[in-house]
């Protein structure tokens, strides 16, 4: 598959299909990872996360690429990685992965602390801010797929579930458990 | 509510510019506004990283069921897995399994208390003649002769020395360090163990290996009889867990007694059968195709070609959609025409079955057809072999009945040989235990005025008891090993009711403790889940305990005080008081011993 079809795939949204030809570059971010620190898990989830950054950055406006895609996936890979270790405290602020350090990732203050206040909610309050934020999906659609009564029931439980997800946050905060 | 119209954009013109003059104005609503912002949008990562999660599932899912249908469609015997799973070499090549670990990888396997670990024991034979090993839980492992090799593949001779233990508790799990989580495609599970163990082999305390021709065979003990559990090896090179296939699950009754059906497919039938290579075809360019990994060990005569694909045959039942389609089941079958296979592909939502053909592309074609025309000649060879020798034994028996004969004479070999080594292995132990008890009796004659007299006799019942029980309830769980290293029967659990807390840990005094190592137990459950910082998971509902290592001291959160928490599903940050075990720990008993009366 070619790069520019892997693009496509990622700009439809066909996620499984872009996958097939990305997926190739995983022994690499296994090495790397094991090889700095990092467990198997970690490898998983930085991957993860290095395809969310592509989608995004494959969806913004200025997006060209000028290097081949695996090579470009694998240096966000560095920098998802990197900036982990950056919040485990492990390396000092600044350092990047070389060739791509332009690649910057979402580490505008308190994102990391949104993310930990949002995977602290509870699964179904997950489920809602996930239907309602990424899959764009109506309250309507919301109430029937996760059986609330109405439309209205399912509003207010949006509105509890950011609620406790920024109690989450200030409680974190205050805590000093994220940087 | 009006934070959330700004961001969603629901705002008339006059209502936003209203609220932007308020917000430019307001620094604790800016703060809130970015808050929110932040929120949303780590959600939609969040509904991001789930999509891509579930394709690399799906990924993962169609790589593995292909590997199941096979077993069904070619009978592979899950015995046997280890023999076809992968060149055997290559689990014990030296330096694949480092005893080291590079300096900066966190050890793999970390015991959390130095010094304190499981028990080994060392059994010493002559590699030439085999023996076998009959350890105290009542496991039995067979040495065959000549089972074990060097580095280089030559047959070691004369006296070697086998090092073991088993692990058998939770308890066990955590002073060993081995990880007890199984990742399958980023999607966690906990593994329940029914038997684990640790062998290793040496020639003059230098490393030897196993031999592939004559594998050493592991019999353990346990209780479990679950059909659930299948069998992993710790690969400390890579990690991680490899799954290993099945064992053989007996059950051991008073009389001894095998149960003939669990060893039908012990042994390999001589006759195996022969795949036709299948001759590639050419990608024709505009019909449908799905790239899908094959295995090695399924589907044999396709696992030659690199970057197959399977192209519909017939387009007009052919959906476009399902090419977007996220699949939870993938199933590949042979038809009965050459060269077509069936594909089924499943979702809560719809099934859809397609006639898919093998096919390459452009270089990978002309590859394809070098490798087929290789193995076209190595088939044909092998058919024009078997037609031979098959003419003449058609002289003496009909093909089929030596087939069956040699087959039932292979189970009852089995049969035989497991019945022999658990009759050798019950005499040993009730000889042991007949020792044991008149020692004991013995002491109960010298102290019959002593007031302890009635706690020795009430220890002699103790010790009497087990063998009767092991004996008439055991499990025995039988695989062939080919390597050393832990193995372990497992099934993998997932944790559904499992809950994260960000947890502190504090002591009586309040003074916070930094562990170096956490493990949550769940009673009932034969498994462990270890944590290394205060993100940890536990199960609301049932009954958790919590372990924690520092500086050699043993703390613990037992079920009692997990119970008095209260904690549930929401609550997020928690703070646990933990208790100190009242001395240092110095011995693996102790630690036992400790546990036992939480």
């Amino acid at each position: 598959m070619t790069d520019t079809q892997i693009i496509e795939h990622l700009k439809h949204n066909k996620y499984s299909l872009a996958l097939i030809g990305l997926y190739e570059i995983m022994p690499g971010v296994k090495k790397y990872i094991l090889a700095n620190s990092g467990t198997m898990d970690d490898a998983q989830d930085i991957f993860q996360d290095a395809l969310v950054v592509l989608y995004k950055k494959v969806h913004s406006n200025n997006f060209q690429l000028t290097a081949p895609l695996k090579n470009y996936l694998l240096a966000i890979v560095k920098n998802c990685w990197l900036h982990e270790l950056r919040q485990r405290s492990k390396i000092p602020p600044g350092e990047s992965s070389g060739e791509f350090a332009m690649l910057e990732i979402d580490d505008e203050p308190g994102f990391h602390l949104a993310t930990s206040a949002f995977n602290l909610l509870g699964e179904k309050c997950k489920e809602l801010l996930i239907r309602f934020y990424f899959k764009k999906q109506s309250f309507k659609e919301i109430a029937v797929s996760l059986s609330f009564s109405d439309e209205k029931t399912a509003k207010n439980q949006k509105y509890r579930c950011i609620q406790k997800a920024k109690e989450n946050y200030l409680i974190l905060s205050n805590n000093g458990t994220h940087g | 509510m009006l934070i959330s119209s700004y961001l969603q954009q629901e705002m008339s013109e006059s209502e936003r510019s209203a609220f932007e003059i308020q917000l430019a104005a307001d620094p604790a609503l800016q703060q809130e506004v970015k808050m929110q912002q932040q929120i949303i949008k780590a959600a939609q990562d969040a509904g991001l990283k789930r999509e891509f999660a579930k394709a690399i599932h799906h990924r993962v899912v169609l790589k593995r069921t292909i590997t199941l249908t096979t077993v069904v469609v070619i009978s592979v015997i899950s015995f046997l897995v280890l023999f076809n799973s992968e060149s055997i070499f290559s689990v014990f090549k030296p330096g694949k399994q480092p005893l080291v670990q590079k300096n900066n990888l966190k050890p793999f396997v970390d015991p959390p208390l130095a010094g304190i670990n499981v028990p080994v024991s060392e059994f010493v034979f002559d590699a030439t003649k085999g023996d076998t090993i009959l350890y105290s839980s009542g496991s039995i492992i067979y040495f065959p002769p000549s089972a074990l090799v060097d580095e280089r593949g030559a047959i070691i001779k004369g006296e070697v020395k086998i090092t073991y233990r088993e692990f058998a508790e939770p308890v066990d799990f955590f002073l060993s360090g081995i990880p007890m989580g199984y990742d399958s495609a980023g999607v966690k599970y906990n593994f329940e163990s029914s038997g684990m163990c640790e062998i290793n082999a040496y020639k003059d305390n230098k490393p030897v290996f196993v031999n592939p021709y004559a594998m050493p065979e592991i019999n353990l003990s346990g209780k479990n009889k679950s059909n659930l559990h299948n069998l992993y090896f710790l690969d400390t090179a890579d990690r991680s867990w490899k799954f290993k296939g099945n064992d053989i699950v007996t059950q051991v009754r008073k009389l001894v007694y095998i149960n003939s059906a669990a060893t039908t497919s012990r042994m390999p039938e001589k006759n195996e059968i022969l795949k036709k290579p299948v001759r590639p075809a050419i990608a024709s360019g505009d019909k449908p195709a799905f790239s899908i990994e094959i295995d090695p060990g399924s589907f044999e005569e396709l696992f030659a070609f690199d970057r197959l694909k399977f192209q519909v045959e017939d387009e007009s039942s052919y959906r476009p959609s399902d090419a977007d389609e996220h699949w939870d089941n993938v199933k590949l079958e042979h038809t009965d025409k050459e060269g077509i296979y069936k594909m089924t592909v499943t979702n809560s939502k719809r099934t859809a079955t397609y006639k898919v053909t093998p096919v390459l592309e452009g270089g990978d074609y002309q590859a394809a057809m070098k490798i087929f025309n290789q193995k076209k000649e190595a088939y044909d060879l092998a058919m024009k072999n078997r037609l031979v020798r098959e003419q003449t034994e058609s002289d003496s028996l009909t093909l089929k009945n030596k087939r069956s004969l040699a087959k039932m004479n292979a189970d009852k070999e089995w049969n035989d040989r497991i019945n022999n080594l658990i009759i050798a292995r019950n005499k040993k132990m009730r000889a042991l235990r007949k020792h044991q008890m008149n020692e004991l009796e013995k002491a109960a004659a010298a102290n019959q005025k002593n007031l302890d007299d009635q706690l020795i006799r009430m220890e002699i019942e103790r010790q009497k008891y087990p063998v009767d029980l092991r004996l008439s309830s055991e499990i025995l769980r039988s695989f062939s090993i080919n390597g050393f290293g832990v193995w372990n029967c497992d099934h993998p659990e997932y944790p559904n009711n499992e809950v994260p807390v960000f947890a502190t840990f504090i002591d009586n005094l309040k003074n916070k403790i930094s562990f170096r190592q956490i493990a949550v137990i769940y009673k009932g459950f034969n498994g462990i889940t270890s944590y290394e910082s205060g993100q940890i998971r536990v199960m609301p509902g049932s009954e958790n305990m919590i372990w924690g290592i520092k500086d050699q001291t043993f703390y613990y959160f037992s079920y009692q005080d997990f119970e008095n928490a209260k904690i549930h599903k929401y609550t997020g940050l928690f703070t646990f008081t933990m208790r100190k075990a009242a001395e240092k720990i110095s011995s693996y008993d102790e630690v036992k011993d400790l546990v036992s009366k939480f």
